[in-house]
């Protein structure tokens, strides 16, 4: 290897040695071509330059040419007339300059103007468009309101025919009144020349029992003077069983026929409930008195002392009746809220409460033993409730709303009640029938129905303003009462008989109590110490107790008592 | 004025060396890449007369050995397209002949100047009787059918990156050590070549020539004759039947026995030429194959005859 190395080394040295030869020959033009390169790379720059330098010369040329002519022209405008010419010139151009500097201040005024009319158009579109807007608007509501306005018409039209119709009722009706009216007239003139042709006979038959019993005596004279004197014939006993009130008529309500003083002397004035007062109504002996309310509430009331005695809770709307039992353990209360509810007046805890109406119980009484309940609502039905078995035994379709019912016997198998559509009806609770339809006795609604003490007659309350008393028993009306201010405040006002049947007490709309004489019809005497509608007045013994609407309840006595002797 | 390659490559190129491993000292190599030859590039005068530029100047250049005319190709047509007002050429039309023989683009260029300028003159041009090498340069009419078309610089790396592989292929039977080459080492061969930087190219170039100290299957060599008789290029082996390395008289003994006998007999009839010189023909084949090869990677023997 070092043999071959030592080789290697000396080829390389001879291979160097032949490469420095090669490049002394190859490389010999290096310097001549640098600068050859050189050379060329100054001639391109000078070429370029003279490029340059020939265009600049060229456009030197050119500015000196164009030098030469503007010499030339000049020159030739030296001369007199084209200085005179020039002159003109001058002021043609001066003038024209002021020329178009005046329409350049004419343009920036129209400019200006422009700018103005633009601003003007945009604020008229934006207008413009608002009130598109606006009228849009207007029209949709315009449309509706003629659609509102076209059905409002349909309904007047409607309401119009319907107006029609009834006034054609009415106008029938009341010919038929009148008719009915003059029949009545003629049968009273009827009865009262029979009266009078029995009277007549009576005391025909009377001179002539006298004109015997005088023979008789004078008979007996002539005997006694002729015999001893014998027993006198109970002739006056008689006489007086054929009087006009039979005494064998038993009252079922248990009251003396005590002669009624009317209480006109206001006693006490009681601010009861915190809610407008509904109903008012006395106990059976007249010692207490009840109240319902707007507020739920039903308070008990001392006659007396005018003392509140106990509230009963437990009504969900407002209270329209309450009633006492015949004994006054109980107490029943009709409510709003559909249902009938019944307190122990002892203990104050409610003790039944009858649900089963749909509608607003606008009345409810016991029967005499407070074994049963008759309840009338504005669903259109009477119901009948058991006590002791604690549900409705029956329900009778009345086809109108009921305002008031009340018992017309002693077992309450007999019901009168009076509606909205002007009618009373009675009704036999037995068989659920209808008994009686009487119509056309009232022009409103009836707002109460009440039987007198001895169960002969029935009072009604309606809202034409007058009141009526009907016989039971044909159904005929008594007399109709009426008077100048005498208006029905409710329609739930409540009239009622004086305890011994010869008064009638009723409350106005502007708070004034009238008291009717039932021999004659006429108004016997006025009071007044309240200023709302009377929705009900109770009359038991010798006081009366109205309440009016706005909350204030008046006990009403024969004599005065001043409020100062309240004891409190 | 040495070669300037494209201005947007440079920066490239410069960034991507600094990676690269310093290649180890061997002055042969580095004469050899120095080595230049000067040439006078002058303008076809029928071209010339065409375009109404008659008296054009010639170009001047001294062009390294291992370069390729495509690399040159746009300092020339620039020079020419400076002095020749109103011309425009192109570059992928430009060839160039040397006394009428166009010259191959693909060779390189001392390769090129030792086989047309000194093989033609018998060898006796030594003393530089032919430089500067007279160049005609064409514009026009490629001759297709003596060159092979489109001498684009990518072309000519196309070329060059092949002639590696296949001296690669001989050597070793495959060109896996080639081809496993990262793309920017590749890049570095061609790019070192075309800028000039020996660096570059032989820190890249080392790995393959040293075949890292494999004993080569065969040698990449060609060797040229004179009267355009075809290239010979035949499986050389570096070492002889005993294992013992061969000279490069025995190589072309092997290939050309009437022109190179193995014993002389008389004065030599033919010498090999490599880089314009002539080497001692007992050297080792091996050694002048790793130390004397063209950046392509192979031995270019040009036969001169006495």
């Amino acid at each position: 290897m070092t043999m071959a190395h030592q080789s290697t080394q000396q080829w390389e040295a001879e291979i160097l040695g032949q490469f420095a030869i090669r490049d002394k020959h190859e490389k010999a033009f290096t310097n001549m071509v640098e600068s050859y390169n050189e050379l060329v790379q100054k001639l391109t720059f000078f070429v370029e330059q003279n490029k340059h330098l020939e265009t600049s010369a060229q456009s030197s040329k050119e500015q000196h040419d164009k030098m030469a002519r503007q010499v030339t022209v000049l020159r030739e405008q030296g001369s007199p007339i084209n200085q005179k010419r020039c002159a003109e010139l001058e002021a043609q151009v001066a003038s024209l300059k002021d020329e178009r500097a005046e329409l350049y201040k004419t343009q920036g005024t129209n400019a200006q103007r422009l700018v103005d009319l633009n601003d003007i158009l945009r604020n008229k579109d934006t207008t413009l468009t608002q009130n598109k807007e606006e009228i849009r608007r207007l029209t949709e509501s315009n449309h509706i309101l003629a659609h509102k306005n076209q059905e409002l018409l349909d309904l007047v039209n409607e309401k119009n025919v319907t107006i029609q119709v009834i006034q054609d009722e009415l106008t029938t009706l009341q010919l038929e009144m009148g008719k009915l009216d003059e029949r009545q007239r003629d049968l009273e003139r009827e009865n009262a020349q029979l009266l009078q042709r029995w009277l007549k006979m009576k005391n025909e038959e009377a001179d002539r029992m006298n004109a015997q019993n005088m023979f008789v005596e004078n008979e007996k004279q002539e005997a006694a003077s002729l015999s001893p004197p014998v027993q006198s014939p109970p002739s006056t006993r008689s006489l007086r069983s054929m009087g006009p009130d039979s005494p064998t008529q038993s009252n079922w309500r248990g009251q003396s026929s005590i002669f009624s003083s009317i209480p006109q002397i206001s006693s006490r004035k009681i601010t009861s409930h915190d809610s407008e007062v509904n109903t008012i109504s006395m106990s059976t002996s007249g010692s207490v008195f009840a109240t319902g309310s707007n507020d739920k509430k039903i308070k008990i009331w001392d006659v007396k002392t005018g003392a509140l005695k106990s509230t009963l809770t437990g009504c969900l709307q407002a209270v329209m009746c309450v009633s006492f039992n015949a004994t006054d353990d109980l107490l029943l209360g009709a409510s709003n809220d559909n249902a009938a509810r019944l307190w122990h007046l002892g203990t104050g805890r409610p003790r039944h409460t009858l649900t089963g109406h749909i509608g607003k119980v606008f009345s409810a009484r016991f029967n005499p033993d407070s074994s049963k309940v008759v309840s009338g609502s504005h669903d259109r039905t009477i119901k009948v409730w058991d006590l002791q078995k604690g549900y409705c035994i029956r329900t009778m379709f009345t086809f109108a709303s009921v305002n008031d019912v009340c018992l017309l016997d002693f077992d309450g198998a007999t019901i009168a009640s009076g509606h909205l559509d002007n009618n009373l009806r009675v009704w036999d609770s037995r068989s659920g029938n209808c008994v009686k339809e009487v119509t056309g006795i009232h022009l409103g609604q009836i707002t109460s129905v009440c039987p007198s003490s001895d169960g002969t007659q029935i009072l009604t309350n309606s809202r034409d303003n007058t009141l009526r008393i009907l016989d039971v028993r044909t159904y005929e009306t008594l007399s109709v009462l009426h008077a100048d201010g005498y208006k029905t405040g409710t329609n739930w006002s409540k009239a009622c008989f004086s305890p011994d049947g010869q008064y009638v007490v009723s409350g106005s709309a502007d708070g004034t109590i009238f008291y009717w004489s039932t021999r004659d019809g006429l108004v016997e005497k006025t009071a007044k110490d309240q200023t709302g509608p009377i929705v009900g007045v109770s009359w038991v013994n010798s006081t009366v107790v109205s309440a009016e609407k706005d909350k204030t309840v008046v006990i009403w006595g024969t004599t005065a008592r001043r409020p100062t002797v309240y004891e409190k | 004025m040495p070669p300037q390659p494209d201005k947007g490559k440079t920066p490239a190129t410069a960034s991507s060396s600094t990676s690269a491993t310093q290649a180890p000292y061997n002055p042969i190599a580095r004469v050899i890449w120095d080595g230049s030859i000067p040439i006078q590039f002058s303008w076809d005068k029928a071209e010339a007369a065409a375009v109404g530029s008659n008296a054009v100047e010639s170009f001047f250049y001294e062009a390294p050995r291992c370069s390729y005319f495509s690399l040159l190709t746009t300092h020339v047509r620039k020079h020419f397209v400076d002095m020749a007002l109103h011309f425009i050429g192109d570059d992928a039309e430009v060839w160039y002949d040397y006394e009428g023989i166009p010259l191959k683009w693909h060779y390189p260029i001392g390769l090129l100047y030792d086989i047309h300028g000194l093989q033609a003159s018998g060898g006796n041009a030594t003393k530089g009787s032919l430089l500067p090498w007279k160049i005609t340069v064409h514009f026009q009419n490629f001759p297709a059918d003596k060159l092979i078309k489109s001498q684009a610089i990518d072309s000519c790396q196309d070329y060059f990156m092949s002639m590696i592989k296949e001296a690669d292929y001989l050597r070793n039977g495959s060109t896996k050590k080639v081809m496993n080459m990262s793309k920017s080492d590749q890049t570095q061969l061609w790019d070192g070549l075309w800028s000039n930087n020996y660096d570059r190219f032989w820190g890249m170039n080392h790995k393959l020539v040293m075949n890292d100290g494999v004993m080569p299957r065969n040698l990449p060599i060609r060797i040229y004759l004179p009267e355009n008789c075809p290239v010979i290029q035949e499986p050389i082996s570096p070492v002889d039947e005993n294992n013992q390395p061969k000279s490069l008289r025995r190589i072309l003994y092997q290939s050309l026995p009437d022109l190179f006998p193995l014993v002389e007999t008389g004065p030599p009839v033919a010498t090999a030429m490599i880089h314009g010189i002539t080497p001692s023909l007992e050297t080792s084949a091996l050694w002048a194959a790793q130390n004397m090869s063209y950046p392509d990677n192979f031995l270019h023997l040009v036969i001169i005859i006495k």
